[in-house]
Parts: C-alpha cells; sequence; structure tokens
C-alpha cells in the first residue's frame, strides 16, 4: 500500500522542477494520506482533536515542504506519521501554555466531531463499529495512534516505535494491551446487550 | 486476522471514508533557503570577522613609541638603579671596615 507512494515521494524529489508532475505527485499524496492523517491525529487530545483537519493540513504542509529531506531508506508512511506525531505533540504543548478556549457556536458545520451522525447513518453502522468507538473514546490517545498504526495501517513495531518515540518493547505490550482491553470490552458489550434483549423479551 | 483486529480495521476505515478531503494545498517550490542554524553561524562568524578587522584598523592608528621615547624610557630606569646603588666612597669605607686598615697599608 505505501510502496507506490514511496515511488511518487521519489519522483517528487527529483522532478522538483517540473511544476505538473510535482503537483500531480501532490495531489497523489494528499488524496492517500490526508483522510488519514485527520483520523490519526483525531488521538492527539481534545483541542487538537477539535481541529484535527486543520493539523492534518499542516502535516501535509511539512510534508511537502520537507519532501528534499526524506530518505527513501525508510518508509514514506512512517516518515509521514513521525511528522504528525511531532505536530500533535507541539500543539499540545502549545495549547497547554495558552489553553484555546472556543464557542460551539464558532465551528463550521464541516469541524463537527466524527461521531455526531443521523439516526439513519447510525442504524447503517454496525452494532460492533460503535463499540469500538465507545472503546476509544475512553482511552488514551496514544492507545488510539497505536491502534490506528498497527490494525489499520498494518506497520512493523519498530515503524511504529520509531513514529511514537518509544521502545519497541513498549510497543508490542501496548498492542497486547489494546488486544486484550478491547476483546474484554467486545465481550462485556456483547453479554450486556443479549442481557437486555432477553429482559426485553 | 483477528476478530479484534478486523473490528479495529473496520472503525478506522469507516472513519476515514468519513473524511471529506479538501482540494490540496499544494504549496509553491520551496527557495532554495539557508537552515536556521547555519545562519546563526554564518551572522556570527560575520560579526566576530568584523569586529577583529575594525580592531587591527585602530590598532593601526596608534600612537607608536618613537626612538626618543625609547631613549628617555632608558634614561629613567638607568637612573632609578643609580639611586639604589651604593655610592664609591660607601663601598670603600665598607671595605675598610672589612679588613684590618693597618694590615693593608
Amino acid at each position: 500500500m505505501g510502496k507506490p507512494l514511496e515511488g511518487i515521494a521519489i519522483l517528487l524529489q527529483s522532478s522538483s522542477n517540473d511544476a505538473r508532475s510535482r503537483n500531480r505527485c501532490f495531489r497523489r499524496i494528499w488524496e492517500e494520506y490526508y483522510p488519514r492523517l485527520v483520523v490519526f491525529v483525531r488521538g492527539c487530545g481534545e483541542g487538537a482533536g477539535a481541529d484535527a483537519e486543520d493539523l492534518a493540513q499542516e502535516v501535509m504542509e511539512k510534508v511537502f515542504r520537507g519532501i528534499g529531506t526524506y530518505n527513501p531508506a525508510w518508509s514514506f508512511s512512517t516518515w509521514i506519521y513521525t511528522i504528525a506525531r511531532n505536530a500533535c505533540r507541539d500543539r499540545a504543548r502549545r495549547e497547554r501554555r495558552a489553553p484555546v478556549v472556543r464557542s460551539l457556536t464558532d465551528l463550521p458545520a464541516s469541524r463537527e466531531p466524527f461521531h455526531l451522525r443521523t439516526p439513519e447513518q447510525e442504524l447503517i453502522r454496525g452494532e460492533e463499529a460503535r463499540r469500538v468507538e465507545a472503546f476509544f473514546k475512553g482511552a488514551e490517545p496514544e492507545t488510539r495512534q497505536i491502534a490506528f498504526l498497527r490494525f489499520h495501517q498494518g506497520m512493523r513495531y519498530g515503524e511504529i516505535a520509531a513514529v511514537m518515540g518509544v521502545p519497541v518493547g513498549t510497543v508490542k505490550f501496548r498492542v497486547y494491551d489494546i488486544r486484550r482491553k478491547l476483546k474484554l470490552h467486545l465481550e462485556e458489550e456483547h453479554g450486556s446487550s443479549r442481557t437486555l434483549r432477553a429482559t426485553a423479551l | 486476522m483477528g476478530a479484534v483486529e478486523h473490528s479495529v480495521r473496520q472503525h478506522f476505515e469507516e472513519e476515514i471514508r468519513a473524511v471529506r478531503i479538501p482540494a490540496p494545498a499544494i504549496p509553491a517550490p520551496a527557495e532554495r533557503r539557508i537552515h536556521p542554524l547555519i545562519g546563526d553561524a554564518l551572522v556570527r562568524t560575520v560579526a566576530v570577522l568584523v569586529a577583529a578587522g575594525s580592531l587591527v584598523v585602530l590598532a593601526r592608528d596608534l600612537p607608536r613609541e618613537t626612538p626618543l621615547r625609547k631613549a628617555i624610557a632608558t634614561a629613567a630606569r638607568e637612573r632609578t638603579y643609580e639611586r639604589y646603588l651604593p655610592s664609591e666612597d660607601s663601598v670603600r669605607a665598607l671595605i675598610h671596615r672589612s679588613f684590618d686598615r693597618r694590615k693593608t697599608e
């Protein structure tokens, strides 16, 4: 999945003078990574979560500007997610120094949190997905990010460790812990829903 | 892939699908910029060189020790030594006192 984009990144580095091919490459990276980055940076704490789209755009800009520094010996996605992770940390640090207070009316329609959906959409969504969402809502931001990188992006432990800036052993333990807790959470939810159904009948 | 992994993957897939992708904000071609640290080091080096150069230029204009001044300084030093040296008479008296005068005569 990441390999063609690595090729594009290399092409981007070599074709810095050709504006048309450069724009085409940027567009491809944007379409591929922008939505993933929005989801990834949502786990960066409350403040950053509200501005996930802004932060993802900021990260993409950093990626485009710093494409010359990308080392093709490393995975392109590891490089991008490391930039995103650092941007998250910077944002969190800034917000800790000067907390941003926003009014709910200031939020434009497109910035609505992802979990606010219409009843039809909610019905369409699977019950299990809702349970998983509930689990991640209560979990630490790092847990969500590690789960995203491991289970969605299929990254290796070493790559996740590089992105998160923690030892490989810690990542292994966190992944094991997430799997265990999520399994428990899903089983509990299954149990309670079965009990509810039985009571209703 | 286990059931848990599958659920998590589905969850994130769904979140990604829900994201609206805006038009890409493609930056203009990056200008060749000097790294801030290198720039800082360069500025400091230039400042030190300018300061050293101006010191050299200023030092050229300083008054130098002329031969006359040198002679005056030497004379002054010599006179100082003379002041502390014992006179010829006192040296002779000292010698006389040290040895028996009658013997020497």
